[in-house]
């Protein structure tokens, strides 16, 4: 189902934009396979908007596509091919506002938001190491069971980093989690004005829910596809795609 | 060798009313005054196969211009495309 948002506010400006690079692992059981993306986190004075750098090509190359494809419809039928634009990999956001940090996490194209709780309480610690050209410290914290190390700067003003990982006396530079599931290195810092637009929820809810939603879905992949599209997945596919959803296992949450 | 696999509706981009006259273009970006419906195929490149939906626009339907559908059709197609090649 298509779901429109009108009347939407004027956005926000950034001041700053912020480039990381993501590496991570989806897939515990796939020691070999790391998935990395570049990542955006834009900066204004109130708000602040991390997500994918891909998410927004991909999504305007793909309507751009779907447009071309109708205009150069043959005998009225009209074949979209996306096959040749990447696709996101990283798929959660961060939105905050003052201090509430609300997360956007994506099933089957469908777009969740729901506040994000859990804060990080960081121990900062006196080791320090120069990245790229910056001063930065070492913090510890925990998120979602897992231990994260931060390096931040003080040089660099602003409590923030990527994805939920803010609240440092200055920028984080690098952060990881010990096993090193998921790494964030900071590729770029410049000025720049950006409109902090956040994805379009189709559903206002609670993280819970949305694990539960995620959950059944990992469950039974074909399933929820079917019951959400009408559309019946061959037998020939069937195995193939809910192993391949459900190897998707290791979420940074 | 490409195949169609299936007539399928995946996303219900508007209703089809019997009595309703039918069209396809492309050209015309305004409200249409008609209901105008068109069949595409999303190509699944990991499967080399082509699935096919009927979108409608316009009187009668819940998307009341060609960009409506066109932004209903890209996010179908991202749709078949995600589960089928993530």
């Amino acid at each position: 189902m298509c779901v429109f948002s009108f009347g939407q506010q004027k956005p926000s400006m950034s001041k700053f934009e912020v480039n990381y690079l993501v590496k991570f692992r989806a897939d515990t059981a796939s020691t070999h396979v790391m998935l990395q993306e570049y990542v955006s986190l834009l900066i204004g004075d109130e708000e602040s908007l991390f997500k994918s750098t891909q998410k927004a090509i991909y999504d305007s190359l793909t309507l751009a596509e779907v447009d071309r494809s109708n205009k150069a419809a043959k005998n009225g039928y009209v074949k979209i091919d996306l096959s040749q634009i990447p696709t996101a990999k990283f798929k959660p956001e961060v939105f905050k506002k003052g201090i509430a940090l609300t997360g956007y996490n994506e099933l089957l194209k469908t777009v969740y938001a729901y506040p994000i709780e859990e804060k990080i309480i960081w121990k900062i610690l006196n080791e320090t190491k120069t990245i790229q050209k910056y001063k930065c410290r070492k913090a510890i914290g925990k998120y979602k069971n897992r231990e994260y190390i931060a390096w931040f700067s003080e040089e660099i003003p602003f409590s923030e980093g990527p994805y939920v990982f803010k609240g440092l006396p200055g920028l984080i530079v690098e952060v990881y989690d010990t096993k090193n599931y998921y790494h964030f290195d900071l590729i770029g810092f410049k000025k720049v004005e950006k409109p902090i637009i956040p994805s379009q929820p189709q559903i206002q809810t609670e993280y819970s829910k949305f694990v539960k939603a995620r959950e059944n879905f990992l469950a039974d992949p074909n399933g929820v596809f079917e019951s959400q599209t009408r559309f019946k997945i061959p037998a020939k596919d069937r195995d193939r795609l809910a192993k391949m959803h459900q190897s998707n296992n290791n979420f940074i949450d | 060798m490409k195949k169609i696999i299936l007539l399928a509706i995946f996303g219900i981009a508007g209703l089809m009313n019997a009595n309703t006259k039918a069209e396809t273009h492309f050209d015309n970006e305004e409200d249409a005054l008609v209901m105008q419906c068109y069949t595409y195929g999303v190509y699944i490149h990991c499967t080399d196969e082509v699935v096919d939906d009927t979108i409608c626009w316009g009187e009668g339907t819940s998307l009341p211009t060609y960009r409506d559908a066109v932004r209903c059709q890209t996010r179908n197609a991202q749709l078949m495309t995600a589960f089928y090649c993530p």
